[in-house]
């Protein structure tokens, strides 16, 4: 550049700065307008009531698959090692989404900042202090768990029963018919051709307190291949709910498997001689314990995000994804998770850059990525027990919807699933507002998923907000918790369509009153 | 002070916005800065294009948006950024999931990423080992001997690290000194020997003139001090930490494989532990009661080591980005603008969090890229590097320099590196080479005619670190350079080196230095 030109220039520049200062500066086409630098959308009551369409469009169109996949690709990638709660993978992910939230120009969503810390507890399984002791007259057996009896890594938990035993012949629906165990310890002996998995499912129906189930007669336990990951997997232990706040739970129904060194045991007590009658009362009481230690208590975060809107900014709409998914295995293989659920975390990045670069929503928005989801729901469960919205305008405002997304990425490019449908009792305005947009998205009338809503992070949402929710989901695949839902199987395009279904959705909940 | 400024230029800009606070990095840190735009943008067709880009690159560079970056690289999670580890793997893939963001294009040797070959001496616990055997005449210690684990069982200083599996008859030595060793042929064989923190120079000496391969070395007594045991743990952690070398080739372009330390006598340091086990398996031998000077304890001793990776060699990623230029001719001319985004790690448990050394810089470089797609091309073509193992002798951009990934047509023209530009005073700023250095050139001049447009004063001098950072490895490949350095400060190599101090508007003022140097080379003739 010459140095006429230049001079010309400098004039212009300061003529240009001085105007600008002196009016409004307009709402920014580049990134990272904060809503108090955008009057156009903050200004009046003439204002409409939903994105100008043209600005629906812009934002539609500002959500790009390439933006998308560069997250997916960070999100999915080895060095987060699959993202387990906890870990260095996963908080490295929290991480990422806050200086993602943050660059963009979300605000901080949680109390002290970005993150919701939450407790949970690491749960070992105490193997000394777990035990059988079954009594008969004066004879008493004990048995030790892993060697003589084993139930599986489900079942880790403190616990503490003493029952009586009731004899319950094969484990069949049909010998069992008629009969009440109630309060019970069922002692199943299956017959070879009996499906083990079947007995326990039988037992609970009928309202035993627990089955015991004995080698078949061909002397097997169809259950003995899964024992040693099941007593690894305890011992190991995994992260759990904080047993000291846990509301009361469901009893116990025990599982438990006998081995031949246990059944050996028991059968020396000799309360299960001769022909027995299936219903019979065995002369026997079982005495179980399970003992856990606890450790931690672990912090785990979920990363909120904040996007407040204008004249209803007190009225909070949800958005929701898990962003934690399964770590390694023993073997060293990584789950990356790339649908599950770096698709859905993806897609939240995706909607909520959208939002930034075209303006506020009447109503707020605020995205939570939860954790532990993978372990029971928890990162949803500790953050709708204990709600938190920033505060709008110096007044509180309320969560009034929850949309949740998870695995939106595979499976065939126009099919997505919904719940709750009309079939299910949770059934909203939502459903139909997703209906009503799906096709401009390219999707078929979307499926039902209700089989699935009791799985997903907007049961914990529906349940302690008593809000309106909605869970898109692309249903599960060969890949599903496999260390080969990696990213190269990603649809991406997909995951685009799903984020302007999203925003779709958002544009639609824009009217004074919401009906849903 | 700026900040707040900034805040007041806010609230007068937008009355009665009363909304929510805009953004502002809340918790994590005291300043509240914010990502909204710069006041004094110009609406666009009331000047030069040239300008008008220029004005838009700037308005682009945001503190908060740049103290983000500086935050997630230097956070405790990232473990420093050693090279090599998880933490600058990571690091990496957030530099390219920005630049995969921004559109740029990739121009490394595969995508975002260049890779180049190092060599990675250390310990690879996985695959090391140290384990007492029954002697072949004899029946079996157990199935596979018995197995000492590295870090629990045993130790040995990572300038021991080797590369293959020996094995020696095991004899007893003593406490390994002259006297007792004296007419004990220990060619071939491993030396049991105790040891209570005494130097171990003179025994290892003595040891291998006797032509032992090795000594597994316990205490007398059974119990460790705690400062030994400390010492050791240490010594273990060095050893998995290793030390990164570059790489020689033979003239048939081979990479030469590592040799094993010259020191090849195999030191194994038996903890506490590991000493209770050995005497568990040994059930005849006592070191208070023990056998002659030059006994055969009647076992074998196998001592395996191996690097990690290939012998050792392992790859390292540098990431390269490209901003084409619209320039036909001088398009092909590539200013490289380079920042290390590695640091030194953990040491001693402590995370060396690197956050002006140097997530300043290199998050500089990303805010550049966030400016230059704002700006469009310019008409020479800019690529932006950021390089690992600057801190392990400047490896990362040796490698470059000597096999640029570039398009043959094109060549780099200027070299523009930053190293520490988030610390210090806010007008403070420091630039190699000089006009009192050999290699002065004219981007000193662009320098100095732009740097107080951003607030800096007088651009100090930094020649003493001339051959200290990456723009170094370009010089010697005769390309004209620039590095900027903020000059050292107390927490320059230490576990300090955190966020909370980082000047954000400091990286964004030299940020937006280098962008209007760049304008300033895009003559016909770069004149450097």
């Amino acid at each position: 550049m010459n140095t006429k030109t230049k001079g010309g220039a400098l004039f212009l520049v300061s003529l240009g700065l001085l105007w600008s200062s002196a009016c409004q500066a307009p709402a920014k086409a580049s990134g990272a307008s904060a809503p108090v630098l955008s009057p156009a959308y903050s200004s009046g009551p003439s204002r409409s009531a939903a994105l100008e369409s043209s600005s629906l469009e812009q934002a539609l169109d500002s959500i790009s698959e390439s933006g998308i996949m560069a997250d997916l690709t960070f999100l999915a990638s080895d060095e987060l090692a699959g993202r387990d709660s906890p870990s260095q993978g996963l908080r490295v992910a929290a991480r990422y989404l806050r200086a993602r939230s943050l660059r963009m120009g979300l605000e901080p969503g949680a109390k002290d900042g970005w993150f919701h810390n939450y407790p949970l507890e690491h749960l070992k399984l105490d193997r000394k202090a777990t035990h059988l002791v079954l009594k008969h007259a004066d004879k008493q057996a004990t048995l030790d768990f892993g060697e003589d009896y084993f139930f599986s890594s489900r079942g880790l938990r403190k616990f503490e029963s003493e029952v009586p035993l009731v004899y319950a012949g094969g484990g069949t629906e049909s010998e069992l018919e008629g009969l009440d165990l109630s309060g019970k310890l069922a002692l199943v002996e299956p017959d070879a051709e009996t499906p083990t998995w079947k007995i326990p499912n039988t037992l609970s129906f009928k309202a035993a307190s627990g089955v015991v189930i004995m080698p078949n007669s061909a002397g097997e336990m169809p259950m003995e291949p899964y024992r040693e990951r099941w007593v690894q997997s305890m011992e190991k232990g995994r992260i759990g709910w904080p047993s000291a706040d846990s509301p009361p739970r469901r009893p116990l129904f025990s599982r438990l498997y006998m081995r031949a060194a246990g059944a050996e045991k028991l059968r020396s007590l000799g309360f299960l001689e001769g022909e027995l009658e299936v219903g019979a009362e065995l002369d026997a009481i079982a005495t179980e314990r399970r003992s856990v230690m606890t450790g931690g208590p672990e912090s785990l975060e979920n990363v909120c995000a904040f996007w407040p809107g204008t004249d209803l900014a007190q009225e909070v709409i949800l958005m929701s994804a898990h962003y934690d998914h399964v770590g390694v295995d023993s073997d060293g293989e990584i789950y990356n998770g790339a649908d599950d659920n770096g698709s859905g975390t993806a897609t939240l990045l995706a909607v909520a850059e959208a939002l930034t670069k075209r303006g506020p929503l009447r109503r707020s928005v605020l995205f939570v990525w939860v954790s532990a989801e993978e372990k029971g729901l928890l990162g949803s469960r500790a953050w709708s027990e204990n709600p938190y919205v920033p505060d709008v305008n110096g007044k509180a405002a309320r969560v009034v919807a929850n949309i949740n997304i998870d695995m939106v990425g595979r499976n065939a490019s126009d099919e997505l699933l919904i719940t709750p449908t009309e079939e299910h009792s949770k059934y909203n305005g939502l459903t139909r507002l997703a209906q009503s947009v799906r096709a401009a998205e390219g999707f078929k009338p979307l499926g039902n998923a209700d089989a699935y809503y009791n799985r997903s992070d907007q049961a914990n949402f529906e349940k302690n907000l008593d809000v309106p929710v909605c869970f898109l989901f692309s249903d599960v695949h060969e890949d599903y918790h496999k260390p080969e839902d990696t990213i190269d199987k990603i649809d991406g395009d997909k995951i685009r369509r799903v984020s302007r279904l999203v925003l779709r959705m958002l544009d639609g909940l824009q009217a004074d009153e919401l009906m849903l | 002070m700026k900040t707040s400024l900034l805040s007041a230029l806010m609230v007068l800009l937008a009355p009665g916005a009363g909304l929510a606070s805009f953004s502002s990095l809340g918790d994590m840190h005291g300043t509240a800065l914010s990502v909204a735009a710069a006041p004094g943008s110009v609406p666009p067709g009331e000047l030069s294009d040239e300008l008008a880009s220029l004005e838009r690159g700037l308005a682009e560079v945001n503190a908060a948006k740049i103290l983000a970056d500086v935050s997630f690289l230097a956070d405790d999670e990232l473990e420093g950024r050693n090279s090599p580890g998880r933490g600058l793997r990571i690091a990496a893939r957030y530099i390219a999931a920005r630049l995969e963001r921004l559109g740029w294009t990739p121009s490394g040797n595969r995508g975002w990423f260049y890779d180049y070959p190092v060599i990675h001496r250390a310990v690879d616990p996985e695959r090391s080992g140290t384990r007492l055997l029954a002697a072949p005449t004899q029946a079996e210690v157990g199935a596979k001997g018995v197995t000492f684990l590295f870090g629990e069982d045993y130790f040995f200083s990572p300038w021991d690290a080797a590369n293959d599996t020996v094995r020696g008859e095991l004899i007893w030595c003593g406490s390994g000194s002259r006297e007792e060793l004296d007419g004990i042929e220990l060619e071939g064989r491993m030396a049991l020997c105790t040891n209570d923190g005494e130097r171990t120079g003179r025994m290892r000496a003595n040891l291998r003139r006797a032509g032992a391969l090795g000594a597994v070395v316990i205490s007398a007594t059974g119990e460790w001090s705690d400062e030994r045991a400390e010492r050791s743990k240490r010594s273990a952690m060095d050893g998995l930490r290793g030390s990164v070398s570059y790489p020689k080739w033979d003239p048939a372009g081979q990479i030469q494989q590592p040799k094993s330390s010259k020191n090849f006598f195999r030191y194994v340091d038996l903890t506490n532990l590991g000493r209770a086990k050995l005497l568990a398996a040994m059930e005849d031998f006592s070191p208070e009661d023990p056998p002659t000077i030059g006994s055969s304890l009647g076992f074998d001793w196998e001592d395996e080591r191996r690097f990690p990776g290939d012998a050792g060699l392992i790859e390292l990623e540098n990431l390269c980005g490209l901003w084409p230029g619209s320039d036909p001719a001088l398009s092909r001319e590539v200013i490289l603008i380079s920042a290390h985004y590695d640091h030194v790690g953990v040491k001693a448990g402590s995370v060396y969090n690197g956050a002006d050394d140097n997530a300043s810089g290199s998050s500089a470089l990303l805010a550049m890229a966030e400016a230059l797609k704002r700006m469009g091309p310019l008409r020479r073509s800019v690529m932006l590097l950021w390089v690992s193992a600057e801190e392990k002798g400047l490896f990362g951009s040796q490698a470059f320099a000597d096999k640029p990934s570039l398009p043959d047509d094109m060549r780099i023209v200027a070299n523009i590196n930053l190293d520490m530009v988030g610390r210090n005073g806010a007008g403070e700023l420091y630039f190699t080479p000089t006009a009192a250095h050999p290699e002065h050139n004219r981007l000193a001049v662009i320098a100095e005619s732009k740097r107080a447009l951003e607030g800096f004063s007088a651009l100090g001098s930094a020649d003493q670190y001339y051959e200290r950072s990456d723009h170094y490895n370009f010089a010697r490949k005769g390309i004209p350079v620039i590095f900027f350095f903020n000059g050292e400060h107390d927490d320059y190599h230490k576990p300090t080196d955190t966020t909370s101090k980082i000047d954000a508007d400091k990286i964004r003022r030299v940020t937006r230095m280098v962008l209007r140097m760049l304008m300033e080379l895009q003559d016909d003739e770069l004149g450097l």
